[in-house]
């Protein structure tokens, strides 16, 4: 493919979701009604479609470079947006490489099938529910949005879809609106959010003025010439005189942390991590295909996403990666405890997300990019998988989901028990299931880097093992039973259907990120064994995106061995299979307990609770974050609302009064000769004759 | 083409004049024909008004982009033309030269364009709401209409001001007569607020017309309130600072208070709520855009010294505004007064990009201004909506609606993440480069030199952004989600209207919901006749003095990060641009 | 041969007339009156200086005065009238609305 045609395709990627959004909007309720569903996955199906194109031809590319050559990335410009100085224009602008089309792929493809599975889930008893249309015009908006910000080829793009995927997240959260608890978490998700963008976007113009640009190419380039010290080269790039290329060079070092620290806050709003992260378990309150497209596959990983991105940013410094890592690890051990103790079904989940994500984080933190991405990759699958299977338990229960009300629900539901069994296995990191490879990739980078890290990735594995089958055991284990008055049937073929293919990633999604050859746990797998030119074809594939990392962990000197040739590679070698193991019996001993806990011994998880109340309480009401919120935040700033519209009334009103207060009193004054009497007008008027006439003949 | 090139801008400003006086000749009782009338009549009005937008891009087009264009310019007080081109005879005499100068730039063209759009809209959606007066109402409208045009036209000073005051007396009797129950107290208030302000700023532009013919150069000193003529004389060297200094704090009072800027916003929350729809939208749309296009054309461009004195302390107060003017909008339990407190909080926004006096925060704001326009004025035409259909507009009476209302749940939603500043929505190309001018004000660009604020001010103001998603929202939760809750008796359809928006109110909002969308998805037309008007007319002080020959001078332009050549840059006296001031 | 003086004597005589009785009468008709008589006082006046100049000015002026009461009387009678239908007395005490 040429460039235009690229460009024609990266165009379509968009359009095509975009028109199935305004079709369903604008004729949904009128003409299709029931059939609202055709205009949104022909449009989701088609940006899949042109995604894979995209992949292919970028894939193609790949394969056509010289194994040392960077494949740069595709730079299309589609037209110009707005401006900040006369000539100087924002555009709309693509940028294409392998992180994109990784990205895109994942995001279309996983659309697809929500799209197809919320044909069944959306209707009642064969009809479909009221505001069908709707749903479908938001869900296809969503996939344009996230499209958006995944092409998006400068930051007011990014930032672009950042805050559209925000507002699609925030339409379909409040989706049964009338409900109100639906109506606040809605609110609530848009304003985290926005507490988080208030960073990111002072982030956004601290880059606009330390670079004049807000291109990616201009801020990577120049970044890099900076931190090479690059002179030359960064006044070519920036249009400065070479006398000014020291100081730009020191600048752009200094303010390179902060800038990350300010993208930082947005990711962590976005992504749902400590402290911002109250607003995702609250999130579950939407339609459950939009928890497992929005609120667990696509949206919530666009922190991670714009941190592998800005890479260049976050190197820079090394304190910065430590507190990403500190944040994600702290994030995904702090929200796996709370997932111990919570009832609802779509909860638990949320809160393994939360901890999934925070995995990633701590991915990034390390340096190990793209494992975070890849476990991006592999955790869309499986929590798409678990999210859509939950949703499918509650839609035989008759919209219940609390794991305390229903249970031993094998043969009831058959195909969800079976495909989410294989979710389970893969979230809790079961061997050979896709959470194994890549959660292990992580760990494992983690303990290169600070082995307490290490430590608190495989505590928090244990616990996600625990919880993901206590959830398990708890809703299809045991005796059967099913709430009063429902009728529990499986879901229909639109619904199976996805939940099947889902189930097949999650099992296999893994293997792309798994050599073949380089031996290892059971043989012949391993992930990404060693060796620069060793690398797996997820891995291999990412190198070009990822080399700001890999080129910061070559400088510090850590993990030599894992970049380094064959002999200083054994005993990483030894380290990673050390830790394969371990892992895989961490994940194995975590469900065996869950098994002892919720299946065969249920009176240990009772004593337990009534032996430490307070512990179960902390944790059942998640440390009371939200109520510290409200109590800190929330209510401060609107009593300051308060106080300044009593401002308004008393102080800034009562001062204007004091100032009307002087010609109000000069009339006040002038009332009283004002008698309203004809003849005292002109008695007055007499006397001053008069006087003017004395004046004049005695004067 | 060269006869409409030069009426034509007098045609749009009086055209809705001429229709007011016509529709006083109609019989008050044929309501539907008096409506009827208003609304072809301002609709022919936007006509002309687009008409003269072609007009301007074709000549934009051939000539020099930034100077004023489709100029018309008549002797109006003025004894310099008796003289037969010879001044010299009454030389003895005081020669006054005040005219009837009207002329448009990259700027107003679009505040004009703004106004003879929202004006039919404002007709069309007084339909139902207003069933008294229906005659004397739509004339007033009218008559406000051709005010508010003039402003965006004048060119001369004292033009400038009687079309400024002008606005004051239709809004007047707008709120007064047709308002809410404290009509009475918002009119008197909004005029004597307004009045006290621009009483000294018309003292303040009689002061430098007096400055400028009283140290004029020229052999026969003319007086003249010649915009173009003051604004060279300003930026020449000949108005010392602390003249300026006065004079900007007297042409910011009247300017300010019409913004409004905090503190003096106190007549905007009382005056929006009292006043009908119509007026609000008016009020919102339009006349608060009468100040800051006052900063606009008359503060930055005269007062170089004296803005750059203030501009921090301006700053300051926008923000004060911003941050207050939202909190005190969270707290409203009348969603009217909501958006009305909105409404401060946002034209502090378009000030803050003002005062940061660089491209990026000039052209922000004035973006800023047509958004806030298209914007907030929907916003308060849903209100009235609601109004016309619940009678109350209290938060705690109302609730759920979008069940009810599915359309008018789309544009309410729609609008206010317009007004939030969502990117692809027109509210956030204005936001977004306010603050990026903000941001970068303290370093120079592009050929200009340095501002006065920096990214603290943008910090800080950016918190604006996330108290307005805040209460926005606070307020689409209370009026549209959650269980349904309506007064009993409601909603009172009686006057025509469906539980629903009808057709009627679709089309009023749809035009301004596809405004809105097409300035957010595609605003490169503005923004490209914008910026060489800015360039030209409202920044060209501030442009770097180029040296022929000498690219040191360019260099210092583009040396952005050294402290010691910023002050220096801006320490210097406000470069000559133009040619010397010659006294004509 | 009467002087001067005596026009000016009865000139000022009309005035004082007119102005007592515009300050004493309650009566709108009555104080119309007294005003005439007063502006009759005033005409006297510039007439017998125009007289003593021997200029024509000072009549002339005389005449435009004439023609402005007679239309100031219509009109005010027409007011006062409309006053009377409106509040049924004339008597200025009750119509003191005025008063601040």
């Amino acid at each position: 493919m040429n460039e235009s045609t690229l460009l024609l395709v990266a165009v379509l990627v968009l359009l095509f979701p975009a028109a199935g959004a305004v079709i369903a909007g604008a004729c949904g309720s009128r003409w299709l009604k029931g059939a609202t569903h055709w205009p949104v996955i022909l449009g989701v199906g088609g940006a899949a479609v042109t995604s894979f194109m995209l992949f292919g031809e970028i894939h193609h590319r790949l394969s056509a470079t010289h194994a040392d050559d960077v494949l740069e990335p595709v730079r299309l410009i589609a037209y110009e947006w707005f401006s900040a100085a006369q000539g100087h224009w924002f555009n709309v602008e693509f940028w294409i490489d392998p992180l994109t089309v990784i990205m895109l792929v994942t995001v279309t493809f996983i659309s697809l099938l929500v799209v197809v599975y919320s044909r069944d889930y959306m209707r009642h008893h064969h009809h479909p529910e009221r505001g069908y249309e709707r749903f479908f015009a938001f869900l296809a908006m969503f996939v344009f949005s996230m499209c958006a910000l995944v092409l998006g080829g400068n930051f007011v793009l990014l930032y672009l879809g950042w805050e559209a995927v925000g507002l699609c997240s925030y339409l379909l959260i409040g989706f049964y609106y009338p409900k109100p608890s639906a109506a606040d978490a809605a609110k609530k998700a848009f304003l985290v959010n926005r507490i988080g963008d208030f960073g990111f976007g002072i982030g956004i113009f601290l880059i606009y003025i330390t670079f004049g640009h807000l291109d990616y190419h201009t801020v990577f380039e120049a970044s890099r010439m900076a931190l090479a010290g690059d002179g030359a080269g960064l006044s070519g790039i920036l249009g400065i005189t070479a006398s000014e290329a020291p100081g730009m060079i020191g600048l752009i070092t200094d303010r390179l942390p902060v800038i990350a620290l300010l993208l930082l806050c947005g990711a962590v709003g976005k992504s749902a991590q400590l402290p911002l992260y109250v607003w995702l378990p609250d999130a579950m309150e939407g339609p459950s295909p939009v928890s497992a497209l929005i609120h667990a596959a696509t949206m919530v990983t666009a922190g991670v996403y714009m941190m592998v991105r800005c890479g260049v940013i976050f190197t820079a410094s090394s304190s910065v990666m430590l507190f990403v890592a500190i944040l994600g690890a702290a994030t995904a051990l702090f929200a796996a405890t709370i997932a111990l103790t919570q009832t609802d079904m779509k909860r638990i989940l949320a809160y393994s997300t939360i901890s999934q994500l925070g995995y990633m984080f701590l991915g990034v933190g390390v340096f190990a990019a793209s494992s975070a991405i890849f476990h991006l990759f592999t955790h869309a699958f499986f929590k798409a998988l678990l999210f859509l299977g939950a949703g499918s338990v509650m839609h035989a229960m008759g919209g219940i989901i609390d794991v305390r009300r229903f249970g031993g629900l094998r043969k009831v539901l058959p195909v969800t028990f079976v495909t989410m069994l294989l979710g389970s296995a893969a979230l809790s990191g079961f061997p050979l299931f896709a959470g194994f490879w890549s959660k292990d990739e992580i760990v494992h980078h983690a303990f290169m880097q600070h082995p307490l890290l290490g430590i608190v990735g495989l505590v928090t594995a244990a616990l996600t093992a625990f919880y993901t089958f206590r959830m398990m055991f708890l809703a299809f284990w045991g005796e059967e039973r099913i709430p009063d008055g429902v009728e529990a049937h499986e879901s229909g073929k639109w619904m199976l259907l996805p939940l099947c293919v889902l189930a097949i990633g999650a099992a296999g999604a893994g293997f792309f990120g798994v050599h073949v050859e380089a031996g290892g746990f059971l043989g012949f797998l391993a992930p990404e064994a060693g060796g620069a030119h060793a690398q797996t074809a997820f891995h291999h594939m990412l190198q070009s995106v990822v080399q700001p990392f890999t080129q910061a962990i070559h400088n510090t000197g850590h993990e030599a061995g894992h970049v380094g040739g064959e002999a200083a590679g054994i005993t990483a070698h030894f380290a990673r299979h050390w830790m394969m193991y371990l892992s895989a019996a961490i994940a194995i001993v975590g469900i065996i307990l869950a098994r002892c806990f919720y299946v065969t011994r249920p009176w240990i998880p009772m004593l337990l609770r009534s032996t430490f109340t307070r512990l179960h309480s902390l944790l059942y009401n998640k440390y009371y974050v939200d109520e510290v919120y409200d109590l800190t935040v929330v209510r401060p700033l609107r009593g300051s609302g308060s106080v300044c519209f009593g401002i308004d009334e008393f102080v800034i009103d009562g001062l204007i009064w004091l100032v009307t207060a002087v010609p109000r009193l000069l009339g006040y004054v002038g009332r009283l000769v004002q008698s309203g009497l004809v003849q005292g007008y002109g008695l007055s008027m007499a006397t001053g004759l008069a006087i003017i006439v004395i004046i004049v003949l005695f004067a | 083409m060269d006869f409409a090139n030069q009426w034509v801008l007098t045609a749009v400003i009086f055209f809705p004049l001429v229709g007011a006086l016509l529709l006083l000749l109609a019989d008050s009782r044929r309501r539907g024909f008096i409506r009827g009338c208003a609304l072809l009549w301002s609709v022919l009005t936007f006509l002309l008004a687009v008409w003269a937008v072609g007009l301007f891009h074709q000549s934009a087009s051939s000539g020099e982009p930034d100077r004023f264009l489709l100029e018309k310019s008549i002797a109006w007080f003025s004894n310099a033309d008796t003289a037969g081109g010879d001044i010299s005879r009454i030389a003895a005499d005081t020669v006054i030269d005040i005219r009837y100068h009207v002329g448009v730039d990259g700027i107003s063209i679009w505040l004009l364009l703004l106004t003879a759009f929202l004006s039919p809209l404002a007709i069309w959606g007084s339909y139902t709401a207003v069933s008294s007066r229906v005659k004397e109402y739509y004339a007033l409208l009218l008559v406000l209409e051709t005010g508010m045009l003039g402003v965006f036209c004048s060119m001369d000073l004292l033009l400038f001001y009687v079309f400024f005051e002008f606005t004051l007396v239709p809004l007047f009797f707008l709120i007064g007569i047709w308002g809410g129950p404290q009509r009475e107290r918002a009119a008197n208030k909004f005029f004597i607020f307004t009045v006290a302000g621009s009483v000294l700023t018309f003292a303040g532009m009689l002061y430098l017309a007096y400055y400028n013919y009283a140290h004029s150069v020229a052999t026969v000193p003319v007086f003249t309130m010649d915009i173009q003529t003051l604004t060279a004389f300003g930026q020449s060297a000949g108005l010392p600072a602390n003249i300026q200094w006065w004079l900007f704090l007297a042409l910011a009072a009247g300017f300010a208070i019409k913004v409004p800027l905090f503190p003096v916003h106190t007549w905007l929350p009382l005056a929006h709520t009292e006043a009908p729809t119509a007026g609000s939208v008016i009020l919102a749309g339009v006349l608060l855009k009468l100040g800051s296009y006052g900063f606009c054309r008359l503060s930055l461009p005269i007062l170089p010294a004296g803005v750059e004195a203030f501009a921090p302390v301006m700053a300051v107060l926008c923000i004060c505004g911003i941050i207050y003017g939202a909190l005190a909008a969270w707290v409203q339990d009348d969603v009217k007064k909501l958006v009305a407190y909105s409404s401060v909080s946002h034209m502090g926004f378009c000030m803050l990009g003002l005062f940061s006096l660089n491209m990026a925060g000039v052209t922000g704001s004035v973006v800023y201004m047509i958004n806030h326009g298209l914007a907030t004025g929907a916003l308060f035409f849903v209100v009235g909506m609601i109004y016309e259909r619940y009678h109350t507009r209290d938060i705690h009476k109302i609730g759920g609606l979008a069940r009810q209302m599915p359309w008018m749940a789309f544009f309410l939603v729609l609008f206010t993440l317009s007004s939030i500043g969502l990117p692809g929505l027109n509210g956030f190309i204005g936001e977004f480069l306010v603050l990026l001018g903000t941001a970068s004000s303290g370093q120079p660009s592009e050929g200009f030199v340095a501002g006065p604020l920096g990214l603290n001010y943008a910090v800080v103001a950016a918190t604006g952004i996330v108290l307005g998603a805040i209460y926005m929202l606070w307020m689409c939760r209370r009026v549209l989600f959650g269980p349904l809750t309506q007064p009993p008796h409601t909603p009172d359809t009686s006057a025509g209207l469906s539980s629903d928006l009808t057709g009627r109110e679709i089309g009023i909002l749809l035009p301004i919901a596809l405004a809105c969308v097409f300035i957010g998805v595609y605003p490169k037309p503005i923004i490209r006749t914008m910026q060489p008007a800015i360039a030209g007319n409202v920044l060209a002080a501030r442009a770097v003095e180029v040296i022929p020959g000498d690219d040191l001078a360019v260099a210092d332009v583009d040396d952005a990060f050294l402290p010691a050549q910023q002050s220096a840059a801006t320490d210097v006296e406000p470069a000559v641009l133009k040619d010397e001031f010659d006294g004509t | 041969m009467v002087g001067l003086a005596g026009y000016i004597a009865v000139s000022a005589l009309l005035f004082a007339i007119g102005m007592v009785g515009f300050l004493t009468r309650r009566n709108l008709i009555i104080m119309f009156l007294s005003t005439e008589i007063m502006l009759q006082g005033v005409l006297l006046n510039l007439v017998a200086f125009s007289r003593l100049h021997g200029q024509v000015d000072g009549q002339v002026f005389g005449l435009f005065v004439i023609v402005a009461a007679a239309v100031e009387a219509a009109i005010g009678l027409g007011l006062i009238v409309l006053l009377f239908r409106r509040r049924g007395s004339l008597d200025t005490e009750e119509l003191a609305t005025m008063s601040g």
